[in-house]
């Protein structure tokens, strides 16, 4: 889920599309604050990239690095059909995010992310491991998300690529909105790509040859917070929006329509807060997502697609 | 400090908690209003497949109170204005990309439903915070989801009669009337950044100058 992001200025985000290499990753926001010392602040300069770079990693991470970060989240997601209609709660949805970045000798990060969620009935805040599809009346298997290793490179520059396969070079600007000591950044991708699982082979997960991916992630938090050097994390609230097609595990095919997810997400200061009864499942059955990916995994780039692709066989 | 145990999974604590955020406990009179400032973009769905499309930002003002005064009815009301999406200019008039028609913006004051907590997740609650989570989905494609972040504290805090926040909010709604759309398919989805204020005065000052030029009753 938190997969593929690609900060950028939410004008670019139709145009152009940031490969690998740029932003990737997760969030958190706003209130609180984590190491405190007497070293004076030092204004923030939002349209250096190196400090933007360093803010991003103090949102996102911690400065310093080598350390995991967790960030829980807890939502909805919603069926929306046609125009008209009511969006339609489906499922509940909770898990965590777990990162670490390693600062690099040329000044970027290497950032190693695992993700993990369960899916829950709304009614009774349960995870669920059957779910019954209410479009097609039939019951299917829950497909839990996990998603890592994920990798990617923070940088002061960003590579977009362009139409004609080549690539562009931009600046690592964040898009800050500023009122006082707050500070709102909305991180944006918004794209429509080859399905990893195509119809031919996959006739009942697959909604088509492309799949839509609609994410925005908006972060809260405090200026001074970013500005005061001794401070090597914050501790942001976030919202996660997702609007993408049908998941495969639900077999709904070419059916009509598509989710929405509504997310809050916090990180936390340890796995110690996150819900325990998430930690237990995840310990369970996915006990290598408890921690942030080996540094031997990187360059690995794990979907949630390509994870069901390589666990789950087409259903007939 | 007044603070005593707050159990938010109570009728009773989760009504004074959203009072206290969009509204004053100490306002018997429902005099006081709370502004809620908000801003972010609008985006263009159509169909399951394509891209979404922005097609201009939004920033306005929400305004609340307690009616008479009763923490459990809460009235909002909402005034918005619209930038261009590239030169973020305040517009009156925008450019249809899908007719091309300059269609001339209607500024209208909205009542917004009475404020209620979601019944599938009203609060998400940490060691130091607490989201309220208010929303309502409806027919017509009317949904909003508004989140609500303040320190935990301060709805603990039984002293204070209101508490600050931050907070998100995000809406799928039909086409404006002034877009002129007719049948064209598809609906708005807007995800904006909101801010507490406990005076219109307060507010960015540029909002307030275009909000008094567009809406006569302005900020009352």
């Amino acid at each position: 889920m938190f997969s593929r992001f690609w900060t950028s200025r939410v004008f670019d985000a139709e145009r152009r599309r940031l490969v690998k290499g740029g932003l990737a990753t997760a969030g958190c926001l706003a209130f609180g604050d984590f190491a405190m010392a007497d070293s004076p602040a030092r204004a923030l300069d939002r349209q250096n990239p190196r400090d933007n770079l360093h803010a991003w990693i103090k949102i996102y991470s911690d400065i310093e690095g080598h350390v995991d970060i967790y960030s829980r989240f807890n939502g909805n997601i919603f069926a929306v059909i046609g125009d008209r209609a009511p969006l339609r709660p489906l499922l509940g949805f909770e898990g965590f995010a777990v990162n670490r970045v390693v600062p690099q000798a040329d000044g970027a990060f290497h950032a190693f992310i695992n993700e993990v969620a369960f899916y829950k009935d709304p009614a009774t805040d349960r995870i669920i491991d059957a779910w019954h599809n209410p479009f097609t009346d039939e019951q299917v298997e829950v497909f839990q998300l996990h998603a890592g290793p994920l990798t990617s490179r923070l940088d002061t520059v960003r590579k977009f690529e362009q139409p004609d396969g080549g690539f562009v070079e931009r600046p690592f600007i964040l898009p800050w909105f500023v009122l006082d000591d707050d500070a709102f950044i909305s991180i944006e991708f918004n794209d429509v790509r080859d399905n990893p699982l195509q119809p031919d082979e996959w006739p009942r997960e697959s909604v088509g040859e492309k799949i839509r991916v609609s994410e925005s992630m908006q972060f809260m938090t405090k200026t001074s917070l970013l500005e005061d050097a001794a401070v090597t994390r914050v501790n942001p609230t976030m919202s996660w929006t997702l609007m993408r097609s049908w998941l495969p595990w639900m077999l709904m095919g070419r059916h009509e329509g598509h989710l929405l997810y509504r997310n809050v997400v916090q990180k936390v200061g340890g796995i110690d807060e996150i819900p325990r009864r998430i930690v237990d499942r995840t310990e369970k059955h996915f006990p290598d997502y408890l921690i942030s990916p080996p540094d031997d995994s990187w360059g690995q780039f794990q979907t949630s697609y390509k994870i069901f692709k390589a666990e789950r066989e087409p259903t007939r | 400090m007044a603070v005593e145990s707050l159990d938010l999974a109570t009728t009773a604590d989760s009504r004074y908690a959203l009072a206290k955020l969009l509204g004053d406990l100490s306002d018997l009179s429902g005099d006081r209003r709370v502004y809620t400032w908000f801003g972010g973009h609008s985006f263009a769905v159509q169909g399951d497949l394509e891209p979404l499309r922005l097609i201009f930002k939004v920033e306005g003002v929400m305004i609340s109170h307690l009616v008479d005064g009763d923490p459990a009815r809460i009235s909002a009301r909402q005034l918005s204005l619209f930038r261009d999406a590239e030169t973020d200019g305040f517009i009156s008039r925008w450019r249809n990309p899908f007719t091309t028609n300059l269609d001339e913006i209607t500024f209208v004051e909205q009542a917004l439903p009475p404020p209620r907590l979601s019944n599938l997740m009203p609060w998400f609650v940490t060691e130091e915070k607490a989201v309220a989570v208010v929303e309502h989905h409806r027919e017509g494609r009317d949904s909003s989801s508004q989140q609500f972040v303040t320190p935990l504290r301060e709805l603990q805090d039984r002293s204070l009669t209101s508490a600050d926040f931050v907070g998100t909010w995000q809406t799928a709604a039909a086409w404006w009337p002034w877009m002129e759309m007719s049948s064209m398919p598809g609906y708005i989805f807007t995800r904006m950044f909101m801010r507490k204020y406990r005076r219109a005065d307060d507010l960015p000052m540029s909002l307030t100058a275009a909000l008094r030029d567009r809406f006569p009753r302005g900020l009352e």
